[in-house]
């Protein structure tokens, strides 16, 4: 909560600052809000190149629409709903959802997968099932409450709190060993 | 439920770092560039005057219009607008004009009609005492400090008998205005650091069934409290312990952004009026303050109401 509020402020600050054509300050929507747009965008596409693309395409977007911005209203909800968009539309260009086998035997994956070999977080997700995962990055990355998680993949509001609950069991296991 | 936050804290850290070596090559100058070069010639705002006054042209078509023939068709069945005496002779209230782009202060602490106090930072010390966060031991540092001016802090008072129920009998519990010490997590002191005071937001904190005061959190995540609280925090969940305060600078830049709407055409109304001219700042008496205060609680009020959306790009 209080973080969100730290978000909505510093992006509120930034988008004005855009609109009146500083563009630097995408750096400070970027490490407010940045890992939250990349991890919805990857809970759609599941694959960190698209993630990555649609980040940066939001982060046009921002700069496009930032004139449209009424400074005061809700800055995260407004980037987050441009993420969404973005990941949905870029998932409808490519007219294909990609399940996580593709990805792992996708060649452009390991690139990533070499890229953060000394990380657990990827791992630890990959134990996961698609729903599970996407719950988890949902909640705990991209900072949502269950009730927006529930809207956000049209299903009940227990649903997302029950997968986020099996997910967590799953996670402690997998750290367990 | 540890192990949870465990997990989650973990996951939170790992995805920051990835997020960080991420950084140069998503923000890099290439792409920078090619958004610079897609940035919109002119802003649209600049466009925005224009449409406002054909729309003013469009209304005022559309009052004459109405003056000229709403009378006449009243006239024509005999009934005149003139003797009925009407004394609707514009007694509305001037508010701004809420969807006025102008009218946007950035950040709106707190809710109105609550106490706000300034406090002068004194020495930071080395003292650091140990107490629950939500059930999370953390070292707060002991900050001195002196409360230089308040607004509706009177309900805080000790002497107040409104404030049933609080600990009278215990030393530590002090006037609001004669608090000199407070104290503050260690992550948070070096947000303190430097400025000559801060403002807090002050609320009646229900502690073990015993009433107490502090700044009450304004969501910046930064805590702090008093020292009438001081071994009493609870665990309990829901028991909002920690509090919030906000640097004076933030506090200005409202103020620059409430005096430009004023200066900007806003009409004269109680909130305009109440506008104070300079800063908060060392130096500005309490009534230079109180005004302040007034405006701002009065914009406040406006702005609870008039809640702005953005439109979504699709």
């Amino acid at each position: 909560m209080s973080n969100n509020f730290k978000v909505n402020y510093v992006c509120n600050k930034a988008i004005i600052g855009i609109a009146r054509g500083n563009i630097d300050a995408l750096s400070d929507v970027y490490d407010s809000i940045g890992k939250q747009v990349y991890f919805i965008a990857y809970s759609v596409l599941k694959n960190h190149h698209d993630a990555e693309d649609v980040l940066q395409k939001v982060l046009c977007e921002i700069v496009k629409c930032a004139h449209t911005y009424k400074p005061m209203s809700n800055a995260r909800a407004w980037i987050l709903s441009i993420a969404r968009n973005q990941a949905l539309k870029y998932l409808r260009d490519k007219k294909m959802h990609i399940s996580l086998d593709d990805i792992e035997n996708d060649p452009q994956f390991s690139y990533d997968v070499s890229f953060i070999s000394n990380m657990t977080l990827f791992d630890a997700l990959n134990s996961l099932t698609d729903d599970e995962r996407q719950v988890v990055l949902l909640h705990i990355e991209s900072e949502m409450k269950f009730r927006e998680i529930a809207d956000f993949l049209c299903i009940t509001s227990d649903a997302a709190q029950k997968r986020y609950q099996r997910a967590i069991k799953k996670l402690k296991a997998y750290y367990s060993n | 439920m540890k192990f949870e936050k465990r997990i989650k804290k973990t996951l939170v850290n790992d995805a920051d770092m990835f997020m960080r070596a991420r950084k140069q090559d998503i923000l890099s100058k290439d792409f920078l560039d090619s958004v610079r070069a897609q940035q919109p010639l002119r802003n649209k705002r600049e466009f925005v005057p224009v449409k406002r006054v054909l729309a003013a042209v469009m209304v005022a078509v559309l009052v004459i219009c109405s003056v000229i023939f709403v009378p006449l068709s009243l006239r024509d069945n005999g009934f005149s607008v003139i003797d009925q005496g009407s004394t609707d002779s514009g007694s509305r209230p001037n508010l701004p004009v809420i969807n006025d782009p102008v009218f946007e202060p950035s950040q709106w602490v707190g809710e109105a009609d609550t106490p706000y106090a300034i406090i002068n930072i004194g020495e930071i010390s080395s003292d650091t005492i140990r107490l629950s966060q939500n059930g999370v031991l953390q070292n707060y540092v002991k900050v001195e400090g002196e409360v230089i001016a308040s607004y509706n802090t009177e309900k805080f008072d000790i002497n107040n008998s409104s404030l049933s129920g609080a600990d009278v009998t215990e030393s530590k519990v002090v006037a609001f205005n004669n608090i000199r010490e407070f104290y503050i997590t260690e992550q948070s002191i070096e947000l303190i650091e430097g400025l000559d005071a801060i403002f807090v937001n002050v609320v009646k904190m229900n502690m073990d069934g015993k009433f107490y005061y502090g700044p009450v959190t304004n969501d910046q995540g930064i805590a702090e409290f008093l020292p009438v609280v001081e071994g009493k925090l609870q665990i309990n969940e829901n028991d909002y312990n920690t509090r919030s305060f906000l640097s004076i600078k933030i506090l200005n830049d409202t103020l620059d952004e409430l005096m430009d709407y004023r200066d900007r055409g806003g009409e004269e109304t109680e909130f305009t009026k109440a506008l104070p001219s300079k800063k908060i700042m060392n130096g500005v008496s309490t009534d230079e303050v109180d005004l302040y205060f007034k405006a701002w609680n009065c914009a406040k009020k406006i702005n609870a109401t008039n809640r702005r959306t953005s439109e979504i790009p699709t």
